[in-house]
């Protein structure tokens, strides 16, 4: 440390103070916390164009349920916008027949990220041909 | 400094004084953070918020926290690149602060996109990161930093008076400018009321700074200021800031988007009346 520095830090703090490294390290880390924080989002806020959200969902399991059946499925957003309100519906059908249906509502699917839900039935979906899909959303 | 040993002693103890101040920056990020981690607007907007806000948003924090730090830091700092590392280094404390509260609730999981994780995080971080720099004048501790940071509080010109002010402004209005109340009240109102809270709101600043006064905190206006001179230079002013402030926070969360100007106008006066009270007290709570 040079001479004329640490007179100056005696005259101004009263103490001598010497910077410890970690404290170094956490600066470092946040200015990288804050650099990269920023380049993400500017780089997706200036690359990604606003297309709509493309919802598909997938059944993962079908549970026996209190009075029924239980359809477990996760919900995949690969758009680039988040929908609010997804109201989603499943459909029981025999044949052209609908057997039944029930309906829930996500309240929100963002972008790119996946979410899970459920829809019960009180017909079994394994002897059905079961349908899920989106019928609409809002734009949060 | 004249013997090793000695040294080393000292080496030790600031590294193990650091490691205090770094437990407490911690806290103060969670104490003041932590009414706006336990809001769900705040979750939500990482994925409908405009990712050029979030990213002006989090840059415009680095220059707050390092005045905040000249002015009010956690630690004692007498160059600027003091107040720079400890800038940074409260934007990390905040950053991990808002980290693990988001994974202890549940907000963030598995599944989520890199980008939703960061942008749930780095809009926390920013409160958190504040908080860790108040910390300081928040959790009261040793004499010295506190009579270092007094003074500097003193001491203050015109121009570091408004930028407590500011801070004192961000620090109110930020644990509620992300509800939907803002916009809901300003729903309410009638132009009537509005221009009542504004007058209201005034009149409080007013009488924030003339209470002041008596107590002789402020150094930079002598004893007999006329009324003019002390109302414009501080109250005006001050709510022109505070009106700046608030419809900064409301554009970048996204509250006010496609409202027409006099409804905008509305929730920013709505938003003003937190926001003054912050910047009026901020001598009082910063």
């Amino acid at each position: 440390m040079p001479k004329e520095k640490s007179d100056k830090q005696e005259q101004g703090a009263g103490r001598q103070k010497n910077v410890p490294v970690g404290e170094w390290i956490v600066a470092v880390v946040g200015l990288i916390l804050v650099i990269g924080s920023i380049s993400l989002t500017l780089y997706r806020a200036l690359t990604e164009e606003s297309t709509p959200p493309v919802i598909s969902i997938t059944v993962d399991s079908i549970l026996p349920a209190e009075n029924g059946f239980l359809v477990r499925f996760s919900v995949q957003n690969t758009g680039n916008q988040t929908a609010a309100d997804l109201n989603i519906e499943g459909v029981l059908k025999n044949g052209e027949e609908i057997a039944e249906t029930s309906a829930m509502t996500l309240t929100y699917a963002p972008a790119h990220s996946m979410r899970e839900g459920g829809l019960f039935f009180t017909k079994n979906p394994n002897e059905l041909d079961l349908q899920i899909r989106s019928t609409g959303y809002s734009v949060p | 400094m004249s013997s090793p040993s000695k040294n080393v002693k000292s080496e030790k103890s600031d590294a193990r004084r650091f490691f205090v101040d770094l437990s407490r920056a911690f806290g103060g990020a969670i104490l003041f953070s932590f009414p706006l981690l336990m809001t769900m607007e705040m979750w939500r907007l990482a994925f409908y918020m405009d990712g050029l806000r979030l990213a002006l948003f989090t840059l415009l924090t680095i220059p707050l926290l390092i005045g905040l730090s000249y002015y009010d830091g956690f630690e004692q700092t007498n160059t600027v690149k003091d107040d720079v590392r400890g800038a940074f280094i409260a934007y990390a404390v905040g950053f991990a602060a808002s980290t693990l509260v988001l994974i202890l609730f549940g907000v963030i999981t598995p599944g989520m996109s890199a980008n939703e994780i960061i942008g749930k995080i780095s809009i926390q971080a920013v409160a958190a990161g504040l908080g860790a720099m108040l910390t300081q004048s928040l959790l009261v501790i040793d004499d010295e930093t506190e009579k270092n940071a007094e003074k500097r509080k003193r001491s203050a010109s015109y121009g570091g008076q408004l930028f407590l002010m500011v801070v004192g402004a961000m620090f109110l209005s930020l644990s509620v400018a992300p509800t939907e109340e803002m916009v809901l009240i300003s729903y309410q109102m009638t132009y009537w009321h509005t221009a009542a809270l504004a007058g209201v709101t005034l009149l409080m600043k007013y009488g924030f700074v003339y209470a002041a006064k008596f107590q002789g905190h402020h150094k930079v206006h002598s004893p007999d200021e006329s009324f003019l001179s002390l109302f414009l230079r501080f109250t005006v002013v001050g709510y022109a800031i505070v009106l700046l402030i608030s419809f900064y926070i409301l554009w970048t969360f996204g509250s006010i988007d496609g409202l027409s100007f006099a409804e905008k106008l509305k929730a920013t006066i709505v938003l003003g009346f937190p926001a003054a009270i912050g910047a009026a007290a901020s001598r009082l709570i910063l």
